[in-house]
């Protein structure tokens, strides 16, 4: 069907285009005797992204890359969505993934998108030796996250503060997500060397726009999302409250189980699931600060093993700690969690992962004093990723 | 069409912005729809071009097109008409409004027509009030539909409405600017001639006569032509009988200078403005628009034109009152005043004691411009030329316009200035005055002695400049100089001077004082003219010693205090004329006998009681030492001298220094402890700055705090506070027994998050140390010890092989412990868990087996269960049992799941 419709999510806007079909801009660069176009906002930005600077006009009709300004008979710029009239990065294509990132309040989900922004273009890039930007550099949000993790380095170490709630579907198009271009040469079978591209992007919402299924249901770029990592608090869990009270650590206001059925709802809606079917989009359930349980679990336990350095993504280390998590959220009293990922999903998988690595000092909001430890961060993206085939698999 | 932001913004927002009258019903309509009158308000505006709607709208089209348009409010939201409108349709709404149905805008629409007509109709009958000449122009149509917010469209309708009040509207004209023949204004003084028309058409007196926009009369129009001219002429030719002899004769000349104009418009101009001055006679006379406005109908001319004449005229005439006069005169014009007065119609009851106090205001001032010119003809008698200027001035306060006054102040010699200052600076002088009127230039002679009597009697320094300040760089020394400055304005005539006089004494220059450890040595310059100078050596206690030096330009000075203040001051002695002897100011000097500057070189510190330091050299005679912190990394280079700013700029602190117990000659301070490593630099102090001594790094290099190891699978994860600062940590381990080490930068700490060491079960006495580098040169902190967690309990290894047999559901599974490094005997739970996950502890499943396992040989040890039947998934998973000190190492649960 796919080859036939190859409508891709844009990373900017969320809105499904066809990656051949894409509008360019005039580049300004006019044909001798023509008038050079002027520079005005562009309403679709403004709509889009409260962007009121001034561009050059698009060509119309778009969809033709070969297209000339029809007014200055200029060559055109780059691609860009024909809805949001966002330069597309050269590696977007019909592969391209939308990943939504969301959790309970006071999951970690700002502090982890910090912290694995940081990874993927360190360590996740060195790794598969990939070159992994945030390409343009405009993003509100990839910016912002450079800057929560350098203000968490410092000495005073801040968290960042809580992320605004989207009242209104039209708040949500401001927001622009954090975008991610992944190049990397990939070893085929007879030793020849191909490259793989592609682009992702990430939405950081509150954690109160899935405190209730209503809410929910406004989060339209969920519906858009090609694959979604939930967070889920620990100190959520039943078993866990004392341990959170002992800590000094808030309890988060929604469960873990409310904000699963809320997403369930969103994307069983937004995917048009069957009732007795399951949701196709994989769903990477992340229980966030496990620091907070490393008393209990022992140094050469799979969960507290470091992140492999291998050019793949280890499928049997990752079913592994998916089955160890599963038991211990089964312990903590989630077992009902489980049981409806099992019945929605037809493909989930645990993690547990830390984006500080050791724990915060929870009344004062500030990180541990040793700086960042990060554990685990960047799994449940791999795993995305290997699902997609983009980054290779061993142990399947 | 689609809804076009920009130009909008351009046909719409920005011109309703602009437009008071119309936000102004804006905002009028705003009110009464939250009033009473509601919805039906909104009728009073044009919503279909305010909203840029377009008839052929469906409701689908309107309801995006108001998303556009309030997307254009708030982008424009700067406008106040953006926010006018926004809140328009937002009240429009809350009254029930349905703006996206297109019948909504329909109705409006014809609810709109009838609201404008009733609109206009009001208009149209309040304007034939106030136009009573029931004549008005497009342009004062144009003003009032503006006026009244409504758009210029309403101008066509606004007329037809004008015209049922019977209000004509006329365009404007021009009055011809022609001169009108004296004949023609006489003839019209004799009443058989009503106008020059009654001239050309007599014996026939013509009524309804168009007058501005050509000269004709009758239906259809007939126009006068210089052929009616010749025609009357002979008429009156043979006709003169009929006609009073004095008539007559002022007819003839009338025609006679009308035979001038040979086209109709010359006829129409001539006779236009000869009206035209009628009417403004008439109405300087007083008389009211509609008076004058019957009178020209009654000599004939139409009254539509009559009405545009005076409507034309009245607004550009002006009644000559009383009042006129005294505002003459209170403006100065007193010639005007005069003119006027005269001019004055005789006064008529109410007017006359009016008239009678400005004619004795108008006496009273030219009696008073009067005594001002006998005062001027007075002074300039005696060549008093200031008292003539001031005469003039107080006379031209009275009568501003009269030029012959003005002209004789201009051609009065200029005053000279008030003052003039002479100020020595050193060598030169300085003349300075204060500046008289515009235009004045300015003359300086230098003499010695005698007034100058003309501007060019003495050295003439300085001509025709238009500053106020001269400088004599070369004044004569010691002797009486007179300065005198002159002014003109044409460089003819010439002010009287003012002067002043000055001595010019230069004190001595290039003082310079090199001080040894007793002595002074003392040097200056003097002019040449100077007879000698004065030393005077003042101490600190204020006692003073008059020196006489003997070899000119120098004086060595000795017997001084060592470390003791001394000011020196020097004059120079000059002999005027006549022998007085005079002294020049004093230039000093104030020097410190001392040895000579050096550097410290001898700075040792030692450990003091309280965890600080003491510091001792030896003392500097005559110098200051002071002892400045600076980071390691400072480069300061001994002997070299820095002032105190470039010390701060490299981080450096001025130590707090505590006196302390001296010996052997030398001096001592205490100093508190130091917070981290530091460069210790003496400094001798010299002014800004000083000499920089042998630095000397002191202090401790700060520690880490709270390190901690923690173990990661095979990973060892070390992490630590970091001290404040730029440091390296140098992290040292061990690996069976090989020393390690790394050293780690905050950025890498920060990259890798925290400094991880493979092979953690090996790895054993971890220290870190923090590194302070100062080119080849580094210091470390002292080790912290890392407590390594260790083995704890020991761990022992399996394997599971587990077996589900396909069809009776059977399982079995076959345990192989491995005890690795674990040599003893432990006791093993064998849990069963038949769930999607694994048991997380043995009440989590069945425990199946209980089994006590001997390692003791360091063989694995295998054993088979059978488990009966199970459902799938199933999990088995090792645990110690109680007592047991190991913990079991998990295979991948895919070797546990069955």
């Amino acid at each position: 069907m796919k080859l036939f419709n190859p409508a891709t999510p844009c990373p900017y806007c969320y809105t499904a285009i066809n990656p051949h079909r894409l509008a360019y801009r005039c580049s300004g660069r006019h044909a001798a005797g023509r008038e050079q176009c002027l520079k005005t906002p562009d309403q679709a930005r403004i709509t889009h992204f409260n962007d009121s600077d001034p561009y050059w006009p698009v060509i119309m009709p778009t969809g033709s890359a070969s297209a000339r300004c029809p007014r200055c008979d200029a060559a055109p710029g780059p691609p860009m969505c024909p809805e949001c009239h966002s330069l597309l990065p050269a590696e977007y294509g019909s592969d391209s993934a939308l990943i939504g990132l969301v959790g309970v309040r006071q999951s970690g989900k700002t502090v982890m998108l910090s912290v694995l922004d940081y990874e993927l273009q360190n360590a996740v890039a060195d790794r598969f030796d990939a070159t992994i930007d945030a390409p343009g550099g405009r993003s509100e949000l990839a910016r912002n996250l450079r800057i929560y993790r350098d203000i968490m380095l410092k000495t005073d170490g801040q968290l960042p503060q809580q992320t605004a709630v989207n009242n209104s579907s039209a708040a949500i198009a401001k927001k622009d997500p954090a975008v991610y271009a992944w190049r990397y040469s990939r070893k085929m079978a007879i030793g020849i060397s191909r490259t793989h591209s592609t682009v992702f992007s990430f939405y950081d919402n509150a954690g109160e726009d899935f405190a209730t299924p209503d809410k929910a249901m406004s989060q339209l770029y969920l519906g858009a999302a090609s694959g979604v990592i939930l967070l889920l608090d620990p100190f959520g869990f039943p078993a866990n409250r004392g341990r959170a009270d002992a800590r000094g650590a808030s309890l988060p206001e929604t469960g873990p189980e409310a904000v699963l059925d809320a997403i369930t709802l969103v994307l069983r809606t937004a995917k048009r699931v069957k009732r007795n079917g399951r949701i196709k989009e994989p769903i990477a359930v992340v229980i966030s600060k496990i620091d907070a349980f490393f008393d209990d679990i022992p140094p050469d336990h799979p969960v507290r093993r470091p992140s492999s350095s291998r050019p793949f993504f280890d499928e049997t280390e990752s079913r592994t700690v998916h089955d160890h998590i599963g038991a211990m959220v089964e312990q903590w009293g989630g077992g009902s969690l489980i049981r409806k990922l099992d019945n929605n999903y037809a493909s989930f998988r645990l993690f547990g992962a830390s984006a500080l690595g050791a724990e915060p000092e929870y009344s004062s909001g500030r990180v541990s004093s040793r700086g960042l430890l990060p554990h685990r961060v960047a799994e449940p993206l791999l795993w995305l990723m290997a699902t997609r085939n983009f980054i290779p698999m061993t142990g399947a | 069409m689609a809804f076009d932001p920009a130009k909008y913004r351009a046909t719409v927002l920005a011109p309703l912005a602009k437009d008071k009258a119309r936000t102004e019903a804006l905002q009028q309509v705003i009110r009464d729809l939250q009033g009473a009158a509601g919805l039906a308000a909104v009728a009073r505006l044009d919503m279909v071009t305010l909203f840029a709607v377009e008839p052929s709208m469906s409701a689908a089209d309107l309801a995006n097109h108001l998303e556009r348009l309030v997307a254009a409010f708030n982008k424009n939201k700067n406008l106040a008409s953006a926010q006018l409108l926004k809140r328009l349709v937002e009240l429009i709404g809350k009254a029930g409004g349905k703006v996206s149905d297109p019948s909504f805008w329909a109705n409006l629409a014809a609810a709109r027509q009838g609201v404008l007509r009733a609109q206009l109709d009001d208009l149209a009958q309040e304007l034939a009030q106030e136009f009573s000449l029931k004549v008005i122009t497009p342009e004062q149509v144009a003003e009032q539909v503006a006026s009244a917010g409504l758009g210029a469209q309403a101008e066509g309708p606004l007329q037809a409405a004008l015209a049922k009040h019977g209000v004509n509207v006329r365009p404007d004209f021009e009055l011809p600017k022609v001169t009108v023949p004296a004949p023609l204004r006489k003839v019209v003084e004799f009443p058989e001639f009503r106008t020059v028309v009654d001239v050309i058409t007599r014996p026939k007196r013509l009524e309804d006569i168009a007058v501005v926009d050509e000269l004709s009369y009758g239906s259809p129009a007939r126009r006068l032509e210089p052929s009616d001219v010749a025609a009357a002429k002979l008429r009156l030719q043979q006709q003169e009988a009929q006609v009073e002899e004095r008539a007559r004769h002022a007819a003839q000349n009338a025609l006679a200078a009308l035979t001038q104009y040979t086209s109709p418009a010359g006829l129409h101009a001539v006779t236009l403005a000869l009206l035209a001055d009628t009417v403004r006679d008439l109405l300087g006379r007083g008389r009211s628009r509609l008076t004058v406005r019957n009178e020209l109908m009654r000599r004939g001319v139409r009254e539509v034109d009559a009405a545009r004449l005076v409507a034309k005229l009245a607004s550009s005439t002006q009644v000559l009152r009383s009042a006129d006069v005294a505002d003459r005169l209170a403006a100065g014009a007193l010639a005007e005043a005069r003119r006027l007065f005269d001019a004055l119609p005789a006064p008529d009851g109410a007017d006359a004691s009016e008239r009678a106090a400005v004619e004795a205001t108008l006496v009273t001032a030219e009696k008073k411009k009067a005594t001002f010119q006998s005062q001027y003809d007075a002074a300039m008698a005696t060549r008093n030329y200031a008292a003539a200027a001031t005469a003039l001035r107080g006379a031209l306060t009275v009568d501003t316009a009269d030029e012959d006054l003005r002209r004789r102040l201009t051609a009065l010699p200029p005053l000279p200035p008030l003052t003039l200052s002479l100020r020595v600076e050193g060598r030169a002088l300085d003349v300075t005055w204060p500046g008289g009127e515009e235009g004045s230039r300015y003359s300086v002679v230098r003499t010695l002695g005698a007034v100058p009597v003309h501007h060019s009697d003495g050295e003439v320094l300085a001509g025709n400049l238009t500053t106020t300040r001269h400088r004599d760089p070369r004044p004569p020394v010691g002797r009486q100089v007179r300065y005198a400055v002159f002014v003109t304005r044409d460089g003819v005539s010439y002010s009287d001077p003012v002067t002043a006089t000055a001595v010019v004494l230069p004190a001595p220059t290039a003082l310079r004082a090199d001080a040894q450890a007793d002595a002074v040595s003392l040097s200056w310059s003097t002019p040449p003219e100077a007879a000698g100078v004065v030393v005077t050596q003042t101490a600190l206690d204020g006692a003073q010693q008059a020196l006489r030096p003997t070899t000119p330009g120098q004086l060595s000075v000795t017997g001084l205090a060592l470390g003791t203040r001394y000011l020196f001051s020097v004059r120079a002695v000059y002999l005027l004329p006549g022998g007085e002897r005079r002294e020049s100011a004093a230039t000093e000097a104030d020097v410190t006998p001392r040895g000579v500057i050096r550097p410290v070189d001898d700075l040792r510190l030692e450990t003091a009681t309280d965890a600080g330091y003491q510091a001792s050299w030896s003392p500097v005679a005559g110098y200051g030492v002071e002892l400045w912190a600076l980071p390691v990394t400072a480069q300061v280079t001994t002997g070299a001298r820095l002032s105190f700013t470039a010390l701060e700029s490299q981080g450096g602190r001025r130590l707090a220094l505590r006196p302390a117990q001296a010996a052997g000659g030398r001096t001592a301070r205490t100093l508190d402890p130091m917070p981290d490593v530091r460069l210790l630099a003496p400094v001798t102090v010299d002014g800004d700055g000083g000499l920089v001594g042998p630095s000397t790094v002191i202090g401790n290099v700060p520690s880490v705090r709270r390190p901690a190891a923690d173990r990661f699978g095979s990973e060892l994860r070390l992490s630590w506070e970091w001290p404040r600062g730029d440091y390296l940590v140098e992290v040292r381990w061990s690996v069976g027994g090989g020393p390690r080490v790394q050293r780690v930068s905050r950025a890498g700490y920060d990259q890798d998050g925290g400094v991880r060491l493979a092979d953690a079960e090996a790895v054993s006495d971890v220290t870190v140390a923090t590194v302070v580098r100062a080119g080849s040169r580094e210091w470390l902190s002292p080790a912290a010890v890392v407590p390594v967690p260790g083995g704890g309990t020991p761990r022992v290894g399996y394997s599971l092989a587990v077996r589900r047999s396909a069809f009776r559901g059977l399982g079995s599974v076959t345990v192989t412990i491995e005890p690795g490094p674990f040599r003893g005997t432990v006791a093993a739970l064998v849990v069963l868990r038949e769930a999607k996950f694994p048991p997380g502890s043995p009440a989590n499943g069945t425990v199946v087996e209980r089994r006590v396992v001997n390692l003791a040989t360091g063989e694995p040890v295998s054993f088979t269960l059978d488990l009966g039947k199970v459902a799938s998934p199933f999990w088995i998973r090792l645990f110690p049992d109680a007592g047991s000190d190991v913990r079991f190492a998990d295979p991948p649960t895919s070797d546990m799941r069955g």
